[in-house]
């Protein structure tokens, strides 16, 4: 009996079939082995089925003879395999403006990428007025590279305003910092301000510029002084920006 | 066997099958050995070629199978194949339009 489990599980190797045809072939296969044995030896008729490969090929040419049947079959298959390209998860709200989706929050399975596309879009890849995402690109874009006019992330990059590690935009706030007013550990751009800061309008501890406030030497007069130097730098620039970055030299240690 | 043979013998394989059947129920091998017999060796069929037949027909409800473990001492039971009366209304359908190719065949050949 053993025998006769061992071919036909090596029929059964070979044979490309759903599980329910191949438990009816097992079934049928012993039944007929084990029926044969009864007047002849196992050797007998093992041998006279022949090739485990020849009986399975037997067997598929005659499951397959109708070919649409074949694809009948496959066809649910591909369906079922079909889901696992499907987003891991979606939401998209029935509310639309512009014909964007108020919200639509969008991931894929796997780690593949997902595009959210919405007012509020949340997702790997999302574009929208507010951003939320493995790369955020909007208006408001929070995510790990964030692309918007007011951006935060690891690295954002903000037309207006960009927060993050390394910050790039008009005003740069960050690890490191570029823009036309940078505020961070290392910083670059017109007004600098910070540990290590280079610019036209320079302060911080290690300073690099036309106008220059070592803030460790500036006592609690800094926030006067930086006001002060920004104001000869920039004659024209407006008093509420010059009071937004003097403003932040108190925040900094050393002052 | 010729290719010309071996596709006439598929054409009419579920009408002997289902005519034996409709004699009396009978289990897998016995149809092998029954087919051969009375064909006087035309009709050798091959585990391959019979149980795929099988669940074609049992599929379509031609045909339905049951467990019987005989009187006598077996170490496994048999999977007996009967007609159905679906089977039966098919079997004659499928008896007539062999006959309706036989004789249009026959008018053609001689």
């Amino acid at each position: 009996m053993d025998r006769i489990n061992r071919y036909v599980d090596e029929v059964l190797s070979f044979i490309i079939a759903d599980n329910k045809t191949k438990e009816r072939i097992r079934e049928d296969l012993v039944l007929q082995l084990s029926e044969a044995t009864r007047t002849e030896d196992t050797d007998s008729v093992l041998a006279r089925l022949g090739d485990p490969r020849e009986v399975a090929r037997e067997f598929m040419d005659s499951i397959y003879e109708d070919k649409s049947e074949l694809l009948n079959e496959l066809l649910p298959n591909l369906s079922e395999n079909a889901k696992y390209l499907e987003p891991a998860y979606e939401y998209r709200s029935k509310t639309t403006i512009f014909g964007l989706p108020l919200v639509h929050i969008k991931f894929n399975r796997y780690g593949r990428p997902a595009l959210a596309k919405g007012i509020i879009a949340i997702g790997t890849v999302s574009l929208g007025v507010v951003s939320i995402g493995a790369i955020p690109i909007g208006i408001i874009s929070i995510g790990a590279l964030a692309v918007g006019l007011i951006s935060l992330g690891a690295v954002a990059l903000g037309l207006l305003m960009a927060l993050g590690s390394v910050a790039v935009g008009a005003v740069a706030f960050g690890g490191v910092a570029l823009g036309l007013g940078a505020i961070g550990g290392v910083c670059l751009g017109k007004i600098a301000i910070g540990g290590v800061a280079a610019g036209t309008v320079a302060i911080g501890n290690e300073i690099d510029g036309e106008y220059m406030l070592r803030i460790g030497q500036a006592g609690p007069e800094a926030v006067t002084e930086a006001a002060a130097l920004i104001r000869a730098a920039f004659p024209k620039l407006p008093d509420w920006i010059v009071d937004l970055f003097s403003g932040l030299v108190k925040y900094f240690p050393g002052s | 066997m010729t290719e010309v043979s071996r596709q006439l013998k598929k054409g009419v394989i579920e009408i002997l099958i289902l005519s034996l059947l409709s004699e009396d129920k009978m289990y897998g091998y016995q149809l092998i050995q029954e087919l051969d017999t009375r064909s006087n060796g035309v009709f050798k069929m091959k585990e391959g070629t019979l149980y795929p037949v099988l669940y074609r027909l049992e599929d379509s409800g031609y045909i339905e199978s049951s467990w019987e473990k005989e009187r006598e001492r077996r170490s496994v039971p048999r999977k007996y194949y009967m007609i159905t009366d679906e089977g039966i209304r098919a079997l004659g359908n499928m008896k007539q339009e062999l006959e309706t190719l036989i004789d249009a065949i026959r008018l053609i050949t001689g």
